[in-house]
Formats: C-alpha cells, structure tokens, sequence
C-alpha cells in the first residue's frame, strides 16, 4: 500500500503509522459540565464505516507530518491525502 | 587544570573514520560533517531567510548547497531544515548558524545527533533496491529523503549518480553501519 503524500509524492505504507478517525482533530472544548458529553464521545465512541473514512496517519520515518487519508475500508483503496494543519485551517482552527 | 588532551571518536567509536569497499562500491563514515537543524517561525519568510544565510533553501524532497561546498540545507519539513557544515564537526555550526540566521527562528545543535555515511559506486539503483522502500525513481542527484533503512529513519541525501550520502541517528551509528554493509554486500554479490 501506498500514500500520497501531498508534499512527497507516492510513499511506502512502512514509513508511516496510523492513529485514527480524522475526527479526533475536532477537540471539543469541555470546559463547562454540559460538554462534558462531547467530550465523552470524541474519546470513546467511534465511527465504523464500511466505505470511505477519512482517518489520521503520521508520517512517521519521512517528514513526521500528519496527514488525513481517504481511505476506502473495504479495498483499501486510497483516495486521497491532504496535510491535516491545512485540513485543521481550512475548519477553522488557528493551526 | 586536568589535562583535556581527549581523543575524540568517530560516531562508530574508532579514532578514525571507518571505509571498507565491496566490489565497485565503498563504504565510508563522514566523521566531520557538523550539523544543525533550523526552523523558521510561523509568519516569517523562507526567501528572506534564505537570503541572509546566502543559501537556497530547497523545497520537499530536496537539499541545496552553496557553490563552494561549505554549506548545505537538506529539507525535513514545512519550514524546516537540517543544515550541514562540512568539516566542521568540531566548531560551534549551531551558534555559527544563528549569528547568520537573526531572529525568527530556531536552532539546535544537531553534530552528535547523526551519523553520516557516504556510497559511492558505479550506480545507486541497485543499492536503492535493497535498502528500503523508498522508490529508487524518486533519488535523483539533488534529493533527500527521510525513509525507513532497517527500522530506522534515515534521511538519503543524492549527491550525485554516483553517490548516496546517509544520515542515520548517531545513537545507532553501528546498526546503520551494519544495515548498509549488508545491503552493499547484496549488491556485490
């Protein structure tokens, strides 16, 4: 399996390591109680697509960047790459 | 005062570099090259950077140097570099490197980090083959990559047809060693 790196090209599946839903990007704040319940699911409950799933993979043994992968569950397809600080800025965040 | 008469040694723990050769191709440890990572903070520009240091600061994938050869940027990131300083692996490069760079960025000494070693032989192809997965295709003179040689990450900097510089951590200066006599070995074979 291979990635495309959207600075690097095509790498190896070696290089990299995998974390997760793309989602856990989206930290809620849960600083009052009520959001405690945000929190509580962005920790512990997942999705489990049989599909397409945008998932967190970290470049590990290349240029350590995060990227966030389209990945088809079912073929392992790869359908895309981007940079998760642009996905992070593109949402909103400040980085 | 003691007397601080030291040796020093190599990253491989000899008073002197390590060469060996395998058929065309040798093997040999650069024990001098000083070395120092730089970053640019965020907001600041790349090209004024580039423009105080005197050096081009190359793109993903890439590494540049001055004409001369005494100084050499190998890209590691968005914004970051490893700096190399050839032959002056016993100076200040990092406190050298951050009088030239100003403010706006940050520096760390990276010489002990690493240890480097040189191939050099008829063609890199057949060595690329074997020493990861990295795709041969994509090490063309004036590229460096960070990939994975047995386990470990390991920047493969082209500096020509003929020669593969690689920068493995110095802690694991000898599995590096061993990784690449082996895989030099295979060639040969």
């Amino acid at each position: 399996m291979r990635i495309p790196h959207p600075l690097l090209g095509l790498r190896d599946l070696r290089e990299f390591t995998y974390l997760g839903d793309a989602a856990l990007i989206d930290r809620p704040e849960a600083t009052a109680d009520e959001d405690k319940a945000a929190l509580n699911a962005h920790v512990f409950l997942r999705d489990n697509p049989a599909g397409t799933h945008r998932e967190l993979w970290y470049h590990e043994y290349g240029d350590r960047s995060w990227l966030v992968v389209t990945r088809d569950t079912r073929t392992h397809e790869i359908l895309g790459a981007e940079l998760a600080r642009d996905v992070a800025l593109a949402a909103g965040r400040d980085r | 005062m003691a007397d601080t008469a030291l040796t020093p040694l190599t990253a491989l723990g000899h008073t002197a570099p390590m060469t060996s050769t395998f058929g065309a191709y040798s093997l040999s440890e650069i024990a001098d090259l000083g070395l120092a990572s730089l970053a640019l903070r965020r907001g600041g520009s790349a090209e004024a950077l580039a423009e105080r240091l005197g050096l081009a600061l190359p793109g993903p994938g890439l590494w540049a140097g001055t004409q001369d050869g005494t100084l050499s940027a190998i890209w590691t990131g968005p914004d970051q570099w490893l700096v190399e300083f050839p032959g002056r692996a016993c100076e200040d490069v990092a406190g050298d490197l951050a009088a030239r760079a100003g403010s706006g960025v940050s520096i760390t000494e990276q010489t002990g980090a690493f240890a480097a070693f040189r191939i050099d032989g008829p063609s890199l192809e057949p060595v690329l083959e074997r020493l990861g997965p990295i795709d041969p295709v994509a090490v063309r003179p004036g590229t460096a990559h960070r990939t994975i040689v047995h386990h470990l990450g390991c920047i493969l900097a082209c500096r020509s047809e003929n020669r593969l510089d690689v920068l493995g951590p110095g802690s694991a200066a000898a599995f590096v060693h061993h990784a690449l006599e082996l895989t030099l070995r295979r060639v040969v074979v």
